[in-house]
Order: C-alpha cells, then sequence, then structure tokens
C-alpha cells in the first residue's frame, strides 16, 4: 500500500510541480538527491520556505526533511485554505510561491484568503502584474472565476523586496473540458509599466520605447503607468514593463522585463516589447509560460476529451508531461495542428480528462 | 588497390570498410564520406520531418533540453583535460541555469532580429490589422 502510493525523484529540478502534482493526487513523493552534489548541499531557504507554506494550506500534511537537507519527504494532507498570511524570503519573488498554489487553490475546502509579502517583481518568475492579467484569465478557461482575484497592495522591487499582494480564490467542484484551438488574431495589447523609488518619468520613457515598436502593427494599444507612492512602493528602487497581447478569442501572449542595475528603461523596454513579438510568433492559444497550468487543468478535467493548440513545449513543459504521466497516468497526444503546412510548429494537445473532483469541498 | 575504378560499384558499407582501412591512400575529401552524408541527411530530414514529440517525450530516455535543442546538442561533452585527481564538476556550473523558473531568460542577442524591419513584418500577418489573404 505504501509503496504503491509512493513516487521517487531525485535532483532539486522541477520541485514545484511535483509537490503540487503530490498535493492533488495524493500520492506521497519523496524526492533525494536535492543538490548533494553542490558544495551547498540541501534545499534553498526559499524551496524550504514553500514547504512551510504548503503546510499551512493543507490540513494534516507530514513534511520531512533530512538532516542533510537533501532529501524531502511528502505526504499530502487536505488542502483547507482559508485566510493565510506568508512571509516569502527574498530569495525568491512572489510568484514562485504563487504559481504553485494557484495550481490547487480551485481544489480547496476553503477559498483561498492568501496574504504574500515579499519581492513583487524580478526577472526569474511571474511577476504579480503578469498573475492578475494572464494567469488568472487562463484559469477562467476552465470555469474558475468567481471571485478570482489578486490585489496588488504594495510593490516590492528586488533586492529588499517590502510588497504585499492578496490572492483570491473561489472553489470549484471540478473543472470545465477545454476546447481551445482557435487561436485568433492579435487584436489589442496591454501593458503596466511601474517604476517605484525612481524618477517616476521612468514609466513613460518605457512607455514610450515600448509603443516606438508596437505602433505599427495594431491601433489598440494601452499601455497603463501604475503608480505606487510612499509606503506602498516598498523598500526598494525598480522599474518593469509587463505586455500582454489579447487575440479576438481571447488567447493572451505575454512577455515582462525588470530593470537590472545598468540598464536604462529604455533598454528594459524593448526586451519586453521584442520578448513579446517573439511570443506570438511562437504562436498557439497558450503563452509559453502558461503551458503546465492549461495542461493541468486539462488533465483534472471531465472523463471528456479536452484539447488545445499550443506552440512547441517549452523545457518545462516537457519535464512536467512526464511528470503528469507518473501521477495521473494520463498521457497526451500532440499533433501538428496543421499538418499541410510543413512551416507551421503549432501543436494539438489533447487528453481525456481523469474526471478529478473536490473531494475536499463535500467535505465542508 | 582497385578502388579508384570501383568506387561506383562499391556498396556504401564496403566504401566506409575502405575508408578506415586505407586512409592513407584516399583523397582528404573522401575521408568519412558516409558519415558526412548520412549527417546531412540527418540534417534535412530533421528540417523536413516533424518531431514525434509524443514519442520523445514519453517513451524515450532523452532529458527536456536534448528534446528541445535537438538530440545532438546535449551538453555532454568529453572532458577534454585528462588531470589524473581533479575533475571539474561541471553540474555546480550550471547551477546558475537550473534554477526552478518559469520566465525563460531574455536574451538581447537573439531578440535583435526584431531590428530587422523585413523580420517585424513578417508578424504582421497575425494581428487583426495585418494582411490576411482572405480579402477581409
Amino acid at each position: 500500500m505504501e509503496s504503491r502510493s509512493l513516487v521517487n525523484f531525485s535532483g532539486h529540478q522541477y520541485l514545484r510541480q511535483r509537490l503540487v502534482l503530490s498535493i492533488l493526487t495524493g500520492k506521497h513523493v519523496r524526492i533525494d538527491k536535492i543538490r548533494s552534489e553542490d558544495k551547498d548541499p540541501g534545499l534553498r531557504d526559499y524551496e524550504v520556505s514553500l514547504l512551510r507554506l504548503l503546510e499551512k494550506v493543507t490540513n494534516g500534511s507530514v513534511i520531512e526533511i533530512s538532516v542533510t537537507g537533501t532529501a524531502v519527504l511528502l505526504k499530502p494532507g487536505v488542502v483547507s485554505g482559508g485566510p493565510i498570511t506568508h512571509d516569502c524570503p527574498l530569495s525568491r519573488s512572489i510568484g514562485y510561491f504563487l504559481e504553485p498554489l494557484i495550481m490547487i487553490a480551485p481544489f480547496s475546502k476553503k477559498p483561498f484568503q492568501l496574504t504574500l509579502r515579499g519581492i513583487t517583481t524580478d526577472d526569474n518568475d511571474l511577476s504579480v502584474d503578469l498573475i492578475r492579467t494572464v494567469t488568472l484569465p487562463h484559469l477562467q478557461l476552465f470555469g474558475i472565476s468567481d471571485g478570482l482575484e489578486l490585489r496588488i497592495k504594495r510593490r516590492g522591487a528586488p533586492p529588499e523586496g517590502g510588497g504585499e499582494v492578496q490572492f483570491l480564490c473561489p472553489i470549484v467542484k471540478e473543472v470545465k473540458t477545454l476546447n481551445f484551438v482557435d487561436p485568433g488574431k492579435i487584436k489589442r495589447i496591454r501593458g503596466i509599466a511601474h517604476a517605484v523609488r525612481v524618477n517616476p518619468q521612468f514609466s513613460n520613457r518605457m512607455i514610450d520605447a515600448s509603443r516606438s515598436v508596437l505602433n505599427r502593427f495594431i491601433p489598440d494599444i494601452y499601455l497603463y503607468s501604475d503608480v505606487y507612492k510612499g509606503d506602498e512602493s516598498g523598500k526598494s528602487p525598480g522599474y518593469a514593463l509587463s505586455l500582454l497581447a489579447e487575440s479576438t478569442t481571447s488567447a493572451i501572449h505575454c512577455s515582462e522585463a525588470a530593470s537590472t542595475p545598468g540598464e536604462n528603461p529604455e533598454d528594459i523596454a524593448l526586451l519586453a516589447t521584442r520578448a513579446l513579438l517573439s511570443e506570438i510568433r511562437h504562436g498557439g492559444c497558450v503563452d509559453r509560460k502558461h503551458q503546465s497550468l492549461v495542461l493541468l487543468m486539462m488533465v483534472l478535467g471531465s472523463e471528456d476529451i479536452g484539447q488545445c493548440r499550443m506552440g512547441e513545449p517549452s523545457v518545462r513543459t516537457i519535464q512536467f508531461l512526464r511528470d503528469i504521466k507518473i501521477f495521473f497516468g494520463s498521457v497526451f497526444n500532440i499533433t501538428p495542428a496543421d499538418p499541410t503546412d510543413s512551416s507551421n510548429t503549432e501543436l494539438l494537445y489533447s487528453c481525456l480528462g481523469t474526471g478529478y473532483v473536490n473531494v475536499n469541498r463535500s467535505l465542508a | 588497390i582497385m578502388y579508384a575504378d570501383d568506387e561506383k560499384q562499391i556498396s556504401s558499407d564496403d566504401k566506409e570498410e575502405f575508408d578506415e582501412d586505407d586512409e592513407d591512400d584516399v583523397p582528404a575529401w573522401k575521408i568519412g564520406l558516409a558519415a558526412k552524408a548520412s549527417a546531412a541527411f540527418e540534417d534535412l530530414n530533421r528540417r523536413k520531418r516533424r518531431k514525434d514529440w509524443v514519442a520523445m517525450i514519453y517513451s524515450s530516455s532523452l532529458g527536456p533540453e536534448q528534446i528541445v535543442n535537438g538530440a545532438n546538442a546535449t551538453g555532454v561533452k568529453p572532458d577534454e583535460i585528462d588531470d589524473d585527481f581533479f575533475r571539474v564538476n561541471s553540474s555546480s556550473a550550471a547551477n546558475q541555469d537550473d534554477l526552478d523558473m518559469t520566465k525563460e531568460v531574455l536574451s538581447p542577442g537573439a531578440l535583435r532580429e526584431w531590428e530587422d524591419e523585413g523580420v517585424l513584418d513578417a508578424l504582421r500577418t497575425l494581428f487583426i490589422t495585418g494582411d490576411h489573404g482572405d480579402g477581409e
């Protein structure tokens, strides 16, 4: 019994997705050889913090970390949700912690009211702006919408952070089957430029630089300069531009670049803008950074064939598909979206939903 | 040696053997012809034929990076420095790159292609304002 429900992995990579899949399936997961060859072996502070956070949002979870920190065992409990506050370490941004929680929050016993404090934008994980404007709309595709919200109360740039967000997520009994095969045409571009504890003109400079490239494509461009002042602007100076392009069928592609020392706002804006164009060219109905989320929700969908057109899978997505097979036994069929056009690299991902039902909810 | 005369009739397998055995007598350009040919063929094939994603993801032992970047572009290279005792641990060098992060690292170099007007114009068809060739 014990061995049947235990899944083993090695290495520190892909930790978040494995913990998420473990919690959703109830299967125990043991991960060993975590940076065992590294000169600084074991779990990092942010990984331990994530485990603690997962402990907070669940009830009855058992987490065992070996003395050296190179192995961890998770016996997941039920997702309980409710009001929770967590201080994220400054080694990773809030996005690192929020991304996995978004995957499990809809299947909670009580709706999530999660307050996270820390860094709100960096170059590693989705910023709170992209999560609010891009990630959450992706959940709406699966019928998770009423009361879904991310409030950015304070911004916090690295290294000192000081930001705060509140994530509200409704609970669902089950998620809808997805059938999203028409990417449509890009009809509008939206963006958020923010600058905290630096010259407020930086936002406008980013917007001007970005428009100099984007104006040629489409008239419907609105780049918003988001102003946070005083206590709301966190502890460190920083600025960033987040962009998204929405199609006629509500497919969303996004990109983002955050300030680094020595770069001027124009360069940051051009980086984000060009990354958006690359993302648009990549095609499909789902942004590369959201492939995993959409594929997971497709697996959790009702027992029907779900399908979605996307670009080629990213490195992370490939491992995610493999891990999904290990935990759920679900296999995706991946075929060329347009077999007649050999230059088209878009793919059609389809799978049979597992008919996942939120059992935590029925207990309430 | 009959090699030069018989060249046309010799099957590719035989030729390979000859290449290996009589390397000294063969002109430099003929060395490893079979390998070159097969490499070129593979290259062409790869471009022509689409990747079989299902097989690569679920039934191959290739790492995710290898699948995306092509099997030949493996990061595993034979150690060229043969110091007896000390071996450079490549995993610690790669540590920076394998952070569990969702965003891909933006490379200003790779994005520089967008400075080109032609590349920008090629994207127009994906916008509602672009020309779709269907007389919108």
